[in-house]
C-alpha cells in the first residue's frame, strides 16, 4: 500500500520467457490469418486476374504460411525450453534439459505445446505448393486447432478447470485476432501487386469479414474484461485495469477503422475516385497493423499482471460516488434528484433546438445557466475516498481474523477507544478530537478499506498533529485486518444484545471444521445449505449432521465441542475446533465467551447469521426439536436476504 | 509493385513476432490460495495428518509443492505432494507425526497458465 499509483508488478516473469511467448502466439496468429485469407477471403475473388498474376500471388501467400510455420516451431522450441527452466527453478543447461521430458508428458502446458508443434507441421504437409483450394482449407483447420489450443495455455482455462464461458470467449478473441491480424499481411499484399479490380474485389470482402472479426474481438476482449477486472475502480486502480481499459479503446478505434473502410473507402473502390480511396485504404490498413501491435503489447504486459479481481485497486481521487449520503435523508435525496431532472433539461435543451439556428446561442446560455444550478447539489452523490477507500479485507471474516483481532485490541486501542469501544479510553480526554464510538451503527456506513486507511495511516488533527495515529508501522496488515474484524463483530454483538437482531446482516465468521471421514468443510463450502453450528454439548448425543428440507435445499449441523470436551464425531457430524470459534461467535452474539455453551445458530444458504437461540439451566432450546428446527430453517429459505448492502464482508462465492 | 519491394511485406510476421513481448491471450494470471486446512493461524488439538491447500486455478501438481517445517527447522512433511485426483485445483501433502508446537507451511503452486507463486503461513499444534 504504498503510493497512491497503482504498480506495475512484473517482477518475478522473465521477461525473456514473455517475449518468446509472445513471438510464438503473433507467429501462431499469422498462421491462421494467412490461410484465412486464402480459404474464406478470397476464396474465388482471385479468379478475376491472370492466370500467371494468380499463381504468383499465390505462391507469395504460400510463402508467408511458411515462414510463419517456421518461425512458429523455432518460437515454440524456445518457449519450452525457457519454460522447462522457469517451471524447474533450473539455473544450468543440464537442469533444463533433464526437466524436458517432465514437461512435455507431465504438464498440461506441455502436452498443449506438443499439439501445437503436430498442428504446425499438419499445416506445414496440408499446404503442399498452396496450389488447390483444398490445401489451403487444410492448413486452415490445422492452423485454427492450434490457436484454439493456445487459449488451454490461458487464464481462464485455469480458473474453470475446463472448458468454461471465459476460456471460449479467450479461444473466440484469439481466433478472432488471428483472422484479422493475421490477414493484414496478405490484404497489404494484393493491394499492392494486385491489378485494381481484383484489389478491390479483395478489399471489398476482407473488409466486410473484417467488421465482424473485429466486432467479436471487441466483445470477447468486453467480456474477459468485465472478468477479469470485476469493476470500474478496478479498472481505474489496478494495472490490469488500465491495460485492458487501453486494450479496449484500441480495438474500439480498429473497429471504427473497419467500420470506414467497409462503408466509405471499399465502396469508392469502383468508382471515379479510385485512386484516392485506394491510397486512403492502404494508409487505414497501415494504421490498423500499428493499432494490432499495439494490442498485443498491452496484451503482452496483460498476461504478466495479476488479473484484476485478485488485486486491491488503488483508488487515485480525492472523492468517490456513493449513494451513502442521500439514503440517509430524503431531503437530500430530494434535492439530488432535483439536480440531475434540471442537469437532463440542461443537455436535452441544446440538443432540441439545434435545428433552429436563431435559438442556439440562447439555449446554449439557458443551458449554462441551469447545469451551474444543478452542480452544487450533485456534490451530494460524491464522498471523501482514500486510496484504499476500494480495498476488500482478505480475511474473509474468518473467526481467526476476529480472534487475532480480539487479542490486540486491548493493548493496542482500548487505550483511547476504551475496553469496550465506546470512546472512553483514559488517553481519550488528551486527544485533539474525541475518539469514535466504536459501538455506534455509524460503523457500517464505513467501508473496510476507509477502516483499513484510518488504522493504517491514522487521522490528522484539524488544527495539525494526529486525533489518531497510523499502526501501519506497527503492525502487520494480517494484524490490522484482525482489528477491523473483530470491531465489527462486536458492534454487530453489541448491537445484537440491544434489539436483538443483526442489522445491517452480519456475515456468520467463517470456521472449519473436520469431518469423520477426514475431509475438511468450511463455511464457504456449505454455501447453499442452511447450517446449524451448535456450541458445547449438543442436546441428543447424535445430531442428524445432514437433515434434508426439499426443493435441493439441506440442513448441515456442525458442532463446536465445549473448551474440554473431546473432538471426537458424534453421530457423523463434523467438528469446528478451533478456539477461535468460540471467541467470534461469543462476539457476534454479545455474549462472554465463557457463556457461549449452550448457544447455537441459524446461518443462511448466502452466509448470513439469521437466528440464535440458548440453552439454559438443561431446558431444551426450542431447535432441539427436529421438527422445530426444520420449521425454522425453511422460513429462513423463504426470506433470503439482499446480496448487496448489508455488512461489510464481501461474498466470495464458494467454488 | 517490384518483387523486392511486396517481399518485403513477407517480413510482416516476423516484424510482429519481433515487436511483441508476450501472449496475446487474456490475462496470465497466477494461482491464488484460496483456502487451507489446517487454516491459517488455527490451532489444533489433535495433530493433522495432512495439509490441503486450494488455489484459484488448476495447479501443475508436477511443479507444485508444499513443505511443512516445525519451529525448530525440522521438516515434518514426507515429500509427497501431489495433486487430488478429481480436483485440479488442490494440492496435499503427507506429515509425520506432529508434536505439539507451531509449524510452518511454505507452498510452492505452478498454476496451467505456467506462472507461478508461493506464500507461507504458520499453524499450531496445542498440547
Amino acid at each position: 500500500m504504498d503510493g497512491t499509483l497503482p504498480r506495475f508488478d512484473l517482477a518475478g516473469s522473465d521477461l525473456l520467457l514473455a517475449l518468446v511467448r509472445g513471438c510464438f502466439v503473433a507467429a501462431l496468429l499469422s498462421g491462421l490469418g494467412v490461410p484465412f485469407f486464402r480459404s474464406v477471403i478470397v476464396r474465388h475473388g482471385l479468379g478475376r486476374m491472370a492466370q500467371g498474376e494468380t499463381s504468383r500471388l499465390e505462391r507469395d501467400l504460400a510463402l508467408q504460411l511458411r515462414v510463419s510455420l517456421a518461425a512458429q516451431l523455432v518460437a515454440l522450441l524456445l518457449w519450452l525450453a525457457l519454460q522447462a527452466r522457469a517451471f524447474a527453478d533450473a539455473s544450468t543447461v543440464v537442469e533444463t534439459v533433464s526437466a524436458l521430458p517432465r514437461v512435455l508428458t507431465g504438464t498440461q502446458f506441455g502436452h498443449l505445446a506438443v499439439g501445437q508443434a503436430a498442428c504446425a507441421a499438419i499445416a506445414l504437409v496440408a499446404l503442399g505448393r498452396g496450389d488447390r483450394l483444398r490445401r489451403w482449407d487444410g492448413a486452415l483447420v490445422a492452423m485454427a486447432v492450434a490457436v484454439i489450443l493456445q487459449a488451454g495455455h490461458g487464464h481462464g482455462y485455469a480458473m474453470s478447470e475446463g472448458v468454461g464461458r471465459l476460456s471460449v470467449s479467450d479461444g473466440v478473441h484469439l481466433l478472432c485476432a488471428g483472422a484479422w491480424l493475421g490477414g493484414l499481411g496478405p490484404l497489404l499484399t494484393v493491394l499492392r501487386s494486385a491489378p485494381g479490380p481484383a484489389g478491390a474485389a479483395a478489399t471489398r470482402s476482407f473488409s466486410a469479414v473484417a467488421l465482424w472479426v473485429v466486432g467479436g474481438l471487441l466483445l470477447s476482449a468486453g467480456y474477459q474484461g468485465w472478468c477479469l477486472v470485476g469493476d470500474l475502480p478496478r479498472l481505474i486502480g489496478t494495472a490490469y485495469g488500465w491495460m485492458v481499459a487501453a486494450k479496449l479503446l484500441i480495438l474500439g478505434v480498429l473497429l471504427a477503422l473497419a467500420v470506414a473502410n467497409r462503408f466509405a473507402l471499399t465502396p469508392a473502390l469502383d468508382g471515379n475516385r479510385a485512386t484516392f480511396a485506394r491510397a486512403r485504404l492502404l494508409r487505414n490498413v497501415a494504421i490498423e497493423i500499428l493499432l494490432g501491435i499495439a494490442a498485443l503489447i498491452a496484451a503482452a504486459l496483460l498476461s504478466g499482471l495479476p488479473p484484476g479481481i485478485h488485486t486491491q485497486p488503488v483508488w487515485p481521487f480525492a472523492l468517490r460516488p456513493s449513494l451513502i449520503t442521500v439514503a440517509e435523508d430524503p431531503d437530500l435525496k430530494r434535492a439530488v434528484v432535483q439536480a440531475l431532472l434540471i442537469l437532463a433539461l440542461a443537455v436535452a435543451l441544446p440538443a432540441l433546438t439545434w435545428p433552429l439556428r436563431r435559438l442556439r446561442w440562447v439555449s446554449a446560455l439557458a443551458a449554462a445557466v441551469l447545469a451551474w444550478v444543478a452542480v452544487p447539489d450533485l456534490r451530494l452523490l460524491l464522498v471523501e475516498a482514500y486510496p484504499t477507500s476500494y480495498f476488500e479485507s482478505p480475511t474473509g471474516f474468518a473467526a481467526a481474523s476476529i480472534a487475532r483481532g480480539a487479542e490486540l485490541y486491548p493493548g493496542q486501542c482500548a487505550g483511547c477507544h476504551g475496553a469496550f469501544g465506546r470512546g472512553d479510553g483514559p488517553l481519550a480526554g488528551t486527544l485533539p478530537v474525541p475518539p469514535a464510538d466504536l459501538t455506534a451503527g455509524h460503523l457500517w456506513e464505513h467501508a473496510d478499506g476507509e477502516l483499513y486507511w484510518w488504522l493504517a495511516k491514522g487521522i490528522a488533527a484539524p488544527r495539525g498533529g494526529w486525533s489518531m495515529p497510523g499502526f501501519a508501522g506497527r503492525l502487520t496488515d494480517d494484524e490490522l485486518w484482525g482489528l477491523i474484524d473483530f470491531v465489527r463483530a462486536r458492534n454487530a454483538g453489541s448491537s445484537r444484545q440491544a434489539d436483538s437482531s443483526w442489522s445491517p446482516p452480519l456475515q456468520a465468521p467463517g470456521v472449519q471444521a473436520s469431518c469423520a471421514d477426514g475431509a475438511t468443510l468450511s463455511l464457504g463450502d456449505l454455501r447453499g445449505k442452511v447450517v446449524r453450528l451448535v456450541f458445547g454439548p449438543p442436546a441428543d448425543a447424535a445430531p442428524v449432521p445432514t437433515i434434508p428440507l426439499g426443493n435441493g435445499m439441506a440442513l448441515v449441523t456442525l458442532l463446536v465441542p465445549a473448551a474440554d470436551g473431546n473432538a471426537a464425531g458424534e453421530g457423523g457430524a463434523c467438528i469446528v475446533s478451533d478456539p477461535a470459534a468460540r471467541t467470534a461467535y461469543a462476539l457476534v452474539s454479545g455474549l462472554p465467551s465463557e457463556s457461549i455453551d449452550g448457544v447455537q445458530f441459524l446461518i443462511d444458504p448466502d452466509g448470513w447469521l439469521r437466528a440464535t437461540q440458548a440453552r439454559h439451566d438443561d431446558v431444551p432450546a426450542p431447535w432441539d426439536d427436529p421438527r422445530a428446527l426444520r420449521e425454522a430453517a425453511l422460513e429462513i429459505c423463504r426470506h433470503p436476504l439482499p446480496r448487496s448492502g448489508g455488512s461489510h464482508a464481501h461474498i466470495h462465492a464458494a467454488d | 509493385m517490384t518483387g523486392s519491394t511486396w517481399r518485403g511485406w513477407l517480413l510482416a510476421p516476423i516484424v510482429l513476432a519481433g515487436l511483441l513481448a508476450a501472449s496475446s491471450g487474456p490475462a496470465g494470471a497466477h494461482a491464488a490460495l484460496k483456502s487451507a486446512d489446517p487454516a491459517a493461524g488455527s490451532l489444533l488439538k489433535t495433530a493433522p495428518g495432512a495439509v490441503t491447500l486450494g488455489f484459484s486455478e488448476a495447479l501443475e501438481p508436477a511443479f507444485s509443492s508444499i513443505d511443512v517445517v516445525g519451529a525448530d527447522g525440522t521438516e515434518a512433511d514426507l515429500k509427497d505432494s501431489a495433486g487430488v485426483p478429481g480436483d485440479a485445483k488442490r494440492l496435499t501433502v503427507h506429515l509425520g507425526p506432529l508434536k505439539p508446537g507451531s509449524y510452518t507451511v511454505t507452498w510452492h503452486a505452478t498454476s496451467v497458465d505456467t506462472h507461478k507463486t508461493s506464500g507461507s503461513y504458520r499453524f499450531t499444534v496445542t498440547p
